[in-house]
Formats: C-alpha cells, sequence, structure tokens
C-alpha cells in the first residue's frame, strides 16, 4: 500500500467515525420503537418500513393480497428475505444493491441452503485481422453456486462453493481430465454488535464489483466491467466492515484482504485495503434509488508487490422498476506491471416495464493502457430480454459485440466477436 | 443504550484491526524502490512458476541459477514472460501483419536451440523442431516473432570467445533475424502455390554441417552409451553420480522403487504411441536413473534416463530413452477456444508428428503416463545435436553462417505452420495477410527481434538482480504443508546446490 492509498483509507476510516455515533443512536431509537426486539441484528419489518403480513397469512404462503414486495427505503436485504409469512420472491433491493452470490439468500430459518445455477448456450463469431470470420459454439455452466447459511442471534455464517473447471483455463492438466470441480467462493464469519454494522472475516465479498453486479442484477449477462477485465476480484480473504447508514442514506464499509482474489493464495506481505460509500441523498422520496457510490482499492499484486490501486465512482439507480448505473474506475498497476494505467467505463441499465419482462442494456468502454500509443482499447456493448417464467427460474437472451482497436486486438487475438447467448437461472 | 456500548468496542477493534494491517502493509512495502520491469518480471515468473516453487523449490533454484547465467537461458525460460508482454496491454508492440484466425499448427517456442538433428527410422538426419513444451495452436505471428528474437539473441551471443567478433554479429542481430523471416515469407509462399516443402537435409552451411557432421560421428559411436553408462561382464547399467566434470549440476542418481517397478507399465503404453512399434522385448527395462540439470524451461521436471534391452541381448545394441514430465504448452488457453487436444500427451504426438517432414523423423517418440505424471519418451542418443548458442563461434559465427542457419529455420517453422490436410490454406491465408506489404511484414519482424533480444539482455539483468534479492524462490512464501508426500519428494530427487549467481550486469 502506497501513500496516497493510506490517505484514502484514513479519508474512510474518519468518514466511517464521524458516522459512527449516528448509527448508534438511530439504532437506538428503532429498538426503543419496535420493542421488543428478539434479535437486534434482525430489526423488525416495522421498524423497517416493510408491510406486515396479513393476518392469518401462513409461513409459507403469501396474503392474498400482498403488495409487490419491494424493499422500502433503508430496508436491507435480510430484512425482507425472512419476514414471516412471506414465500421466496425475486427480490428488488431498492436503494441498494442486491447480494453479490443469492443462493441461500431467499429461505427462511436460522440455517438456510440455497442455490444458484446459470446454464447457456452460446454461439459466438470471432472476426480475425484479416476479416476471416470463426464461430464456435458452447454449452456451459458458467454459474453453479451451492450455499448454506446460518444464524443466530448477532451471529452469521455464510459459506458457499462454486463449480470451476479442475484445470486453469486451456490446461490439459486437471482433475479427471478437465471436470468440473468445486472451490469456495465464499466462506465467513460474521459478527452484528449493533444493527447497522456487521464485520466479517474469511473469504468475503469485496465492496466493489459486488455493488455493480448487484446493481445491475444481471450477472447471468455479464460480469461487471472490473470483474471482466481483471481489475477487481468480486471476492477475497479477509476482513470488513459495513454499516449500513440509518433511514436509507446508504453504507461505508472498509476492508482489508490478501489481495490476490479469491482464486490464489497470498504472494507478498502487502495486504489490500478497501473503502467504500454509496450515499443516497434523497432516501425518503421518489429519489430514493439516486446513489453516488466511490470506493477505493489500495494495494499489490504478486511476489514483488506490484502496484495495484483502483478508485471507483459512480452514479446508480436502484429502483425496482429501473435499475441503472454509470461508472468510472481508474487504475494504476495492471497485470504486475506497477506503471501502467488503465480506465474503464461502464453505463448500464435494467428495466422492468411489465412484471416479470426483463429489458437490459450495457456499455463497457475500457483503454488498457493509457500511457503508449496507439490506443489499446475494448469497446463492448450487450443488449438483453430476460423473462422471470416461475420466480425462482429466469431466462435470458443475450447478444453482445466487442470491439477492439488495432492494437488492442494484435494484444487479446479473438476480441472482435458478437455472441448470442441463452442463459437460464434457478436460483434458492 | 446496550446496543451502543457493545457497538462502540466492536467498532473500534474492527478498526483498529484494519488500520493495522494497513500499517503493516505500508511498512512492508518498505522504502527501497524497485524498477517497475523488474517487479514485473518477478511477479510474472513466480505467478508462472508457484506450483513448482511451492512444490520442488530445489529444482527450481537450479533452473533459476541456469537461466541467470546468460540471456539466452534466460530467454529459454522465460515463455510466460513472453506471453504476458504480448498480451498484457503494457507494451505496444504494433503490427500490420496479424491474424486471429485461423491458427495454426505451433513449435509455441521456436528459439534456435529449438531445433537439432533428428534421425528418422530409415536412418537419415534432417534438420528438425526438437523441443514440443509449448506446442499448439496459435496465430503464425506467436511464432514468428519469437523466432525473430530468438536468432537475434542468438546473434547477440555468438562469438563469446572472440570480442571483435561478438561485436560484429550483436551488429548483425537484426539482419539475421531479417533473413529468418524472409525465409520463413518465402517458403510460406510456395507452399500457398501447393508445392510441398522439403525436409531439410541439405546441410551445408557451417552451423548445419557442424551439426551433421558430429550427429553422424557419435550415431555411429554411440556415445550415449559411453558417457552415461558401463558394462560389468555382459551387463550394462548406468553411471550415478556426476557425469561431466565440467557441469556438476548434471547428474545420475537412482530412482525410488515405486518408480522404477511402473516403468514396464509406461513403456507398454508408450509402445501404442509409435509410428514404428518396436517389438515389445525390446524395451525390457535394464536399468533407470533420476536425470538432474538438464534443459532450461523444464530442469524442474521429472527426467529420468531408461536403458532398454534394444533389439538383441549384445550389451552393443541396448538404447536409452528419455522420459520427461510434460505439462501444458506455454501458449494453453490463450487463443479461443483454447482447447485443441484432448491431453497433454495427445498434444504433443499430434504436434510433433504434423511438424515433422515426416511423422517417423525421431522413431522413439511418443508419450505415455508416469506415477500419475504425463510424460514425453523419446530416444537418447549423442547423434541427436540440437543447436547451441555456445558453439556459435569462428566460422559457425560470422553473419553469414548466422544467417544460413536463420534461413533454414526459417524454411521448417514454415513448413511446421502450414503442415497437414490444410497446409495450403493455412499458406494461403498466410500469404494473403503477408501480401497487404511483403517487405514490410519482414522488416517489422527483424525490428521486433532486434528490440525484443535487446530487451531480453536488459531483462536478464533484472532476473538477476531479483534473484540476489528475493532468492530463487522469487518472493513465494515457503509454507511446509506445500511439500508433497515423502514418495514423491524421492522422486523428484536432490539436486546438487544451484550453481553460484553471476555477478549484476
Amino acid at each position: 500500500m502506497n501513500r496516497s492509498s493510506l490517505v484514502a483509507f484514513v479519508g474512510f476510516t474518519t468518514l466511517f467515525w464521524a458516522l459512527s455515533p449516528r448509527m448508534a443512536h438511530a439504532q437506538v431509537a428503532d429498538a426503543g420503537a419496535a420493542a421488543p426486539t428478539p434479535a437486534p441484528s434482525l430489526p423488525s419489518a416495522a421498524s423497517a418500513g416493510v408491510p406486515a403480513p396479513a393476518a392469518g397469512a401462513t409461513a409459507t404462503e403469501p396474503a392474498p393480497n400482498e403488495p409487490p414486495r419491494k424493499l422500502a427505503p433503508g430496508a436491507t436485504h435480510e430484512m425482507l428475505v425472512r419476514l414471516p409469512g412471506v414465500a421466496a420472491r425475486p427480490l428488488v433491493p431498492i436503494g441498494k444493491a442486491a447480494p453479490p452470490t443469492e443462493a441461500a439468500t431467499r429461505g427462511t430459518g436460522p440455517v438456510r441452503a440455497g442455490l444458484e445455477l446459470f446454464a447457456q448456450y452460446a454461439y459466438r463469431n470471432t472476426t480475425g485481422l484479416d476479416g476471416n470470420n470463426r464461430f464456435f459454439h458452447v454449452f456451459d455452466v458458467p454459474r453453479v453456486h451451492a450455499a448454506v447459511e446460518g444464524e443466530w442471534q448477532t451471529v452469521k455464517g455464510r459459506i458457499v462453493v462454486e463449480a470451476t473447471r479442475s484445470a486453469s483455463e486451456g490446461s490439459l492438466v486437471g482433475v479427471a481430465g478437465d471436470s468440473l470441480v468445486l472451490r469456495v467462493r465464499e466462506a465467513y464469519a460474521a459478527y452484528r454488535p449493533f444493527g447497522v454494522l456487521e464485520i466479517s472475516g474469511g473469504v468475503v465479498p469485496t465492496l466493489t464489483v459486488p455493488n455493480l453486479d448487484g446493481t445491475w442484477m444481471m450477472r447471468p449477462v455479464a460480469p461487471s466491467v472490473l470483474e471482466a477485465n481483471g481489475l477487481l476480484p468480486p471476492a477475497d480473504v479477509g476482513g470488513r466492515i459495513r454499516a449500513e447508514i440509518p433511514e436509507g442514506y446508504g453504507f461505508v464499509a472498509i476492508a482489508a484482504y490478501n489481495g490476490e482474489g479469491y482464486t490464489s493464495r497470498e504472494l507478498n506481505r502487502g495486504k489490500n485495503v478497501e473503502g467504500a460509500a454509496e450515499i443516497h441523498p434523497l432516501p425518503h422520496g421518489k429519489l430514493a434509488p439516486f446513489g453516488v457510490f466511490g470506493s477505493f482499492t489500495g494495494g499489490s499484486t504478486g511476489t514483488a508487490l506490484a502496484r495495484a490501486n483502483r478508485l471507483v465512482t459512480g452514479l446508480v439507480w436502484q429502483g425496482d422498476v429501473v435499475r441503472a448505473g454509470a461508472f468510472f474506475a481508474h487504475a494504476w498497476g495492471i497485470a504486475d506491471l506497477g506503471t501502467a494505467r488503465a480506465l474503464a467505463l461502464t453505463a448500464f441499465v435494467r428495466v422492468e416495464p411489465i412484471e416479470r419482462l426483463y429489458l437490459g442494456a450495457r456499455f463497457d468502454h475500457v483503454v488498457r493502457d493509457t500511457l503508449n500509443d496507439p490506443l489499446s482499447a475494448v469497446s463492448s456493448v450487450w443488449g438483453t430480454v430476460g423473462y422471470r417464467v416461475l420466480d425462482p427460474l429466469e431466462a435470458f437472451v443475450a447478444v453482445s459485440r466487442n470491439v477492439p482497436t488495432r492494437r488492442a486486438e494484435d494484444e487479446l487475438p479473438g476480441s472482435n466477436f458478437w455472441d448470442l447467448r441463452v442463459v437460464g437461472r434457478v436460483v434458492f | 443504550m446496550a446496543q451502543a456500548a457493545r457497538f462502540m468496542p466492536s467498532a473500534i477493534a474492527g478498526l483498529g484491526l484494519v488500520s493495522l494491517v494497513s500499517l503493516v502493509s505500508l511498512a512492508s512495502c518498505g522504502g527501497e524502490t524497485r524498477d517497475a520491469r523488474e517487479v514485473e518480471i518477478v511477479s510474472t515468473l513466480a505467478r508462472a512458476d508457484e506450483s513448482l516453487i511451492r512444490t520442488r523449490p530445489a529444482l527450481v533454484a537450479g533452473k533459476y541459477a541456469h537461466m541467470a547465467d546468460g540471456p539466452f537461458p534466460f530467454f529459454r525460460g522465460t515463455v510466460p514472460l513472453y506471453r504476458h508482454d504480448s498480451r498484457a496491454g503494457t507494451a505496444a508492440y504494433p503490427t500490420r501483419f496479424g491474424m486471429t484466425v485461423p491458427l495454426v499448427p505451433s513449435l509455441g517456442d521456436p528459439h534456435p536451440e529449438n531445433f537439432g538433428i533428428l534421425r528418422a527410422s530409415d536412418g537419415t538426419i534432417a534438420l528438425e523442431p526438437n523441443d514440443f513444451d509449448s506446442a499448439d495452436r496459435a496465430p503464425y505471428l506467436w511464432d514468428v516473432r519469437r523466432f525473430a528474437a530468438g536468432l537475434a539473441l542468438a546473434a547477440t551471443q555468438a562469438n563469446a570467445d572472440d570480442p571483435a567478433a561478438r561485436a560484429k554479429s550483436v551488429a548483425d542481430r537484426r539482419a539475421i533475424a531479417h533473413a529468418g523471416v524472409l525465409a520463413y515469407r518465402e517458403a510460406v509462399a510456395r507452399r500457398a502455390r501447393g508445392e510441398v516443402l522439403e525436409r531439410v537435409t541439405e546441410l551445408a552451411s557451417p552451423v548445419l554441417s557442424d551439426l551433421a557432421s558430429r550427429a553422424y560421428r557419435d550415431f555411429a559411436a554411440r556415445r550415449e552409451l559411453q558417457d552415461f553408462t558401463v558394462t560389468e561382464g555382459t551387463l550394462r547399467r548406468f553411471r550415478r553420480g556426476a557425469i561431466d566434470p565440467a557441469d556438476p549440476q548434471s547428474v545420475l542418481a537412482d530412482l525410488p522403487p515405486v518408480a522404477l517397478d511402473a516403468l514396464d507399465d509406461v513403456l507398454a503404453r508408450y509402445r501404442t504411441t509409435l509410428v514404428v512399434k518396436p517389438p515389445p522385448e525390446s524395451l525390457r527395462v535394464l536399468d533407470a536413473v533420476r536425470e538432474l540439470g538438464s534443459g532450461v524451461a523444464s530442469w524442474p521436471r521429472v527426467r529420468a534416463l531408461i536403458l532398454v534391452r534394444g533389439p538383441s541381448d549384445d550389451v552393443a545394441d541396448d538404447l536409452i530413452l528419455e522420459i520427461k514430465e510434460i505439462s501444458d504448452s506455454g501458449l494453453a488457453g490463450l487463443y479461443p477456444p483454447g482447447v485443441f487436444a484432448d491431453d497433454v500427451g495427445r498434444r504433443v504426438v499430434t504436434t510433433s508428428r504434423a511438424a515433422w517432414a515426416r511423422p517417423d523423423a525421431d522413431p522413439y517418440w511418443g508419450t505415455s503416463s508416469w506415477v500419475g505424471f504425463p510424460c514425453q519418451l523419446r530416444l537418447e542418443s549423442a547423434g541427436h545435436k540440437g543447436i547451441r548458442v555456445s558453439r556459435l563461434v569462428g566460422s559457425r559465427g560470422v553473419t553469414e553462417a548466422l544467417q544460413a542457419m536463420a534461413a533454414a529455420m526459417g524454411h521448417v517453422l514454415a513448413r511446421v505452420h502450414t503442415a497437414g490436410d490444410g497446409g495450403v490454406e493455412l499458406a494461403q491465408a498466410i500469404s494473403a495477410r503477408i501480401a497487404v506489404d511483403p517487405a514490410l511484414f519482414v522488416e517489422e519482424q527483424a525490428d521486433f527481434g532486434a528490440s525484443y533480444a535487446d530487451r531480453t539482455i536488459q531483462d536478464h539483468g533484472y532476473f538477476v538482480r531479483a534473484l540476489t534479492r528475493d532468492g530463487f524462490r522469487l518472493g513465494i512464501p515457503e509454507d511446509p504443508t506445500d511439500l508433497p508426500s515423502a514418495a514423491v519428494r524421492a522422486l523428484y530427487g536432490a539436486p546438487p546446490p544451484p550453481a553460484a549467481l553471476p555477478s549484476l550486469p
């Protein structure tokens, strides 16, 4: 971590600290209004502003006239999914990002198990530098997650295992050929000493990538620009502290990780520190979905501590019908070269114009090297239509086009393509 | 209030922990600054070799010490760095001749020392590629540029015994790379017209004639039997210990019994992969030893020599086979769809047979598996002479000789790229790309070769500096749980301590 990282970290810490007393007071007020409160970590539905279930509703069936289940401003995802009498349904949290991995987040009870699966058919047509075209098509399962999550009073644990090819990309040396094998994606223990504050350690979701994914809520279509380009991982080994700002004003969080991502072992003594905040300035009206996001990751990678700092800023609209975001990322240190610079821009929108139907679009632009000519950049655009067939089942048809500059195509052969994908997603 | 009281110490503890981590992290960075390229080299190589460093650190130390010995061994051991440089977007190497598809049969690492003399089943010899550790499918330019860089670098390292001649070959490094690429271009053009590219049996130039004459001599003398074995009565067995007093790293050692016992099955499977299958009894194992200190990139891999019966019980016709652990190519996963063979053995067999002018260029070249390791077997013969930069001296180190060598290898590389049933179509695709500006194509690749050679020399200095600073683990942390079982450690063997590092260039 270099000096700029430390300054940013101190800034986040100060912000976090300044907000702490307010959190404490707010939570005390909530607790008093909703007394008796059985578990401080799980605010009651009333305190969260979520309509209570109708009288007579069973534990598994929604009330007949239950309104659309959208999260109220300030409510957390966990608040809604654990309401008694509410069946599991896809959730659209207002004013916040959806969880980065959703398996086992929709059930009820102290111990929950779940899964999330993407199954897809992908057709890709690649154009060579000389105009030659080649196609390749493949069935795949880009995400297979199984999760168990348990909670007792103020303590929570969560484990997510995911399937991955046993050999690394393109390798011929794997387990029983190149079988799909399981690895740990998340494994953390969390403690909530106070309702809005969670301290967690283990293999934890990072702060920035999950926010992008959870804002768009179209992860089956594409990972975030940061993850897809190797700028930041979605999870890492370390610990984090996250505090929800009461009344839906957003969150602040800080975290420290090994810095090599959840797929690799630590290679150096440096630790990455990430600070992030999302502020929703008007959480009580129609502008509740609007927020400003910022994060800074100061860190290093590789055995020789190559710098890997990332600054990400963005605007979000995390509504129930419309979810959109525009983010800008500046990276210092790319692919083990600490002096390299890169930029990434992404803008996306997801609309649910009628219930169950999703329309999505996204544009990414990545400048892989800002210091040398000619320009090495890749632009990508996606368009997608999705439909929630049944509550746990969604289907998407997505088309994307990837256009590199000439230099980028030299460096990334095969990056000039369009593809068509049909994706099914099941999540419990 | 009770909750608030619980909150405060927890928050303080959490923030304190993160602050502590941050400060320790900051302190660990130290005040010493390192060149960004040095950091990039160390990180790239450490990442590529991490599993080997963790599980066979002594063998990796030998490899790195050998790579530190000079820019050319460094180049041989740094396909991952070449891959990184080609791909990372952190160094601009623009080209007007890139072609993503079709992918061609690729050697992956076509530097001069990966070419040499092979003797076919009919006893004739030819110049052929002799290393397929990195062979795979790739855009043609991957090979052409690596080839040009290898030629230019070889020129800078030739004539080690003659400063004036060295200065001349350094100055002519671009011209030597140019000759190789020009021959490549011409051969591809011929192939595109439907011609068959010949097997290189015309070995008249100084470098190739030296190879051929020594090959004939050592094939006839069965020099490998003299070097590696002793006869005791009517039995032949391997020597043990250091083989060459001038090379203390080259050692033959006993194999663990479990590995020795597995060899009969290894050879039975190996036999099925051969083009010309010898009688099973000719592959009866007489002795076997672990071979340490051979190769460069493959130095840490398990390698052994197997003495087999040969055509008769006469000790004079015993054969030595080399068995070597093989792994993924350096290009693995680089180009979509990323996988072009069912397993490592099939990758090596298919690429080698396609690359050679005839599939039995070395009739004993095959694959098998050995106690869980995929492996390659080939005839260990002193007659299989490979080009060595250290021998590019005297008449073999003059510019014309190096250009002739480069041209012959350029021809072979073109033949590899346009091999197989679809070879003419591949040649036409490459030719069409080159036709954008044929003269510029050669100039551009020669420029790249000279530039990358210069960069490699500089990188070698960074590498030596990094080894001095970080040690042979390149900063990979030690963890006792990484070490394999005792049986596997026995197979890895106990190499001699690595050679001393050279002084900083």
